[in-house]
């Protein structure tokens, strides 16, 4: 057989074949992730605790055990690495905590001010760092709630600087520092820079960004329909 | 001697025409192949002897003994000469004229250095073309043989086909079947093919392949991966590698395609994988495979064409669901 044919023919079978699948561009890294614990009736709840605040999550280890006293979000005081964390934006954070007290209730949650009423309790944090795992432990400091997340259960996705996430931790399972966490939320929009909404000129990013923060909790809340009706059933 | 030795090439060019037109006249029923060069008649009686090498050239490459047997053997020069002889001026100056030949011819067979005592049969032994007209008249069975067989009629172009062993390269198109279309349902020419065959009894054959086959399918939508779910723009990937020991059937007495069953066993690994974001999920997995297959070889030239369809079935396997897809291949087999 003539090799210059079947060179020129496997050439072009490879080439077919590098022609793959489309990539993800920078744009398009928006995600509303949502993780449920496997074996949890969610309507045993009915009251939940949130703080009035949302910290930054800069420290993650890899191995070993986190300890709340050493390891903490960018809020936790001094065990902040100031070489690998990020000034977040916390202009939103109002907005955020209203938006999922709102969808918490539209599932028939109520707030309570104190953690020891109620049966869960929401953690929020916005990663400071290039990137945060959901599947790997972090703590979070004493004065915002003592205690640390394992997420061992959870599939290996991580999510990027600017992301918000959140715990959902059921107090009673809790026993020490270990907090069960009964269900997770991560939203990430890398791409929603100011000049991307149009808004760097007329002073009214933060108001665009609040309404895309709530726009993406209610996704967050819609596609976890599992959390309806809490306490009610 | 001038002018005899003139008028002696002209008697012998004489005898030499006269053989000329008996040996056309019998070299005419025979076949082209046998027919002499006219150029030895033509010549004087010296030419014949002399061309007699050029003018058997041709053929002795493929008769070396029938000319062998014409210069040599008497009984093949003497029903020539019986036959030229009248056409012959005379026989008293034949040996004159044939004497220059001898000369010529001083290290041809022995009947030619006694021309003046037997130059009958000189005439004939001199010109190479009359022996040759009289095998031709009356061929040898051997001879007829050889040219029924060498007949452009009787030729028959044989067609390459597919051969014992081949290997085969191709692109494949996969198409996403049952729960598998849950995941990835567009079809991708993401996929290459190797097939080694070897057909060892016939039309039948055993051999081996392994794909590369991949679908993928970029969306914005909500996805569940175990126990996440997930919206936004994404990236669902599938990919498969099927290894397989095949066994064929192929119609091989086909000229211009050969059609061909087969049915594949093996194992294949199975990889899905779901990119959003920053994030990368995956899951890999190997399950049991059985492919059944059916194709075509198409000889073109110095290559066969190969095309094929494949129905891939990967049973559950550890907990990961089955696995169902197509695929459509078009390639090169190389022999």
């Amino acid at each position: 057989m003539n090799k210059g044919l079947l060179l020129a023919s496997c050439a072009g079978l490879l080439l077919a074949y590098a022609c793959g699948a489309d990539p993800l561009f920078v744009g398009e890294s928006d995600a509303v992730i949502t993780i449920r614990a496997e074996g949890v009736n969610y309507s045993d709840y009915a009251t939940y605790y949130m703080p009035d605040d949302i910290i930054d999550l800069c420290l993650q280890p890899r191995s070993g055990v986190p300890s709340s006293d050493a390891i903490g979000g960018a809020a936790g005081g001094p065990a902040i690495d100031p070489g690998n964390c990020f000034a977040t934006d916390h202009l939103s954070d109002p907005d955020i905590l209203d938006a999922i007290e709102d969808n918490m209730a539209a599932y028939g949650y109520e707030r309570v001010e104190s953690a020891d009423d109620a049966d869960l309790a929401i953690l929020l944090g916005h990663v400071s760092r290039s990137s945060w795992s959901l599947a790997a432990p972090y703590c979070f400091p004493n004065s915002y709630y003592s205690g640390c997340v394992s997420q061992e259960n959870n599939p290996e996705i991580s999510v990027p600087y600017r992301a918000m996430v959140m715990q959902m931790i059921d107090i009673e399972a809790s026993e020490g520092d270990a907090l069960e966490s009964v269900f997770t939320a991560a939203i990430h929009q890398l791409h929603r820079t100011d000049a991307a909404l149009g808004t760097e000129s007329q002073g009214g990013a933060s108001n665009v960004r609040s309404e895309i923060w709530a726009d993406a909790i209610s996704v967050a809340f819609a596609q976890s329909p599992y959390l309806n009706d809490g306490g009610h059933n | 001697m001038r002018p005899r030795l003139l008028r002696s090439r002209s008697a012998a060019s004489s005898s030499g025409l006269a053989l000329f037109f008996l040996s056309a006249t019998a070299l005419s029923q025979a076949p082209p192949a046998a027919q002499p060069s006219p150029a030895p008649a033509a010549g004087t009686a010296t030419a014949p002897a002399s061309l007699a090498p050029a003018a058997d050239s041709s053929k002795a490459a493929t008769e070396p003994a029938a000319t062998e047997s014409s210069a040599t053997e008497p009984a093949a020069t003497e029903s020539p000469a019986t036959e030229s002889a009248p056409a012959m001026p005379s026989a008293g100056e034949t040996p004159e004229g044939a004497a220059p030949d001898e000369t010529s011819a001083a290290s041809g067979p022995k009947p030619e250095e006694q021309p003046a005592e037997q130059p009958a049969p000189a005439a004939p032994k001199e010109t190479i073309p009359a022996p040759a007209a009289a095998t031709s008249a009356q061929p040898s069975p051997l001879a007829t043989d050889d040219y029924d067989g060498a007949t452009d009629a009787a030729l028959v172009e044989e067609k390459p086909g597919p051969k014992d062993l081949s290997l085969g390269v191709a692109l494949d198109l996969t198409l996403p079947l049952g729960k598998t279309a849950d995941f990835v349902s567009s079809a991708s020419l993401q996929g290459l093919s190797l097939d080694l065959r070897y057909y060892v009894w016939g039309n039948i054959g055993i051999g081996a392949g392994v794909a590369l086959d991949s679908l993928s399918r970029k969306s914005t939508e909500t996805a569940t991966w175990d126990n996440a779910t997930i919206t936004g723009t994404q990236v669902r990937e599938l990919s498969y590698t099927p290894i397989t020991l095949k066994g064929y059937y192929a119609w091989r007495e086909q000229q211009s395609f050969v059609p061909y069953v087969a049915a594949g066993l093996g194992a294949a690994r199975a990889v899905k994988r779901l990119t959003i974001g920053i994030s990368g999920l995956a899951e890999a997995s190997w399950h049991f495979a059985i492919v059944p297959e059916a194709g075509l070889q198409i000889p073109v030239g110095p290559t066969v064409l190969l095309t094929n369809v494949r129905l891939n079935y990967l049973p559950p396997s550890a907990g990961v669901g089955e696995h169902l897809f197509a695929n459509l291949s078009f390639g090169l087999s190389i022999q």
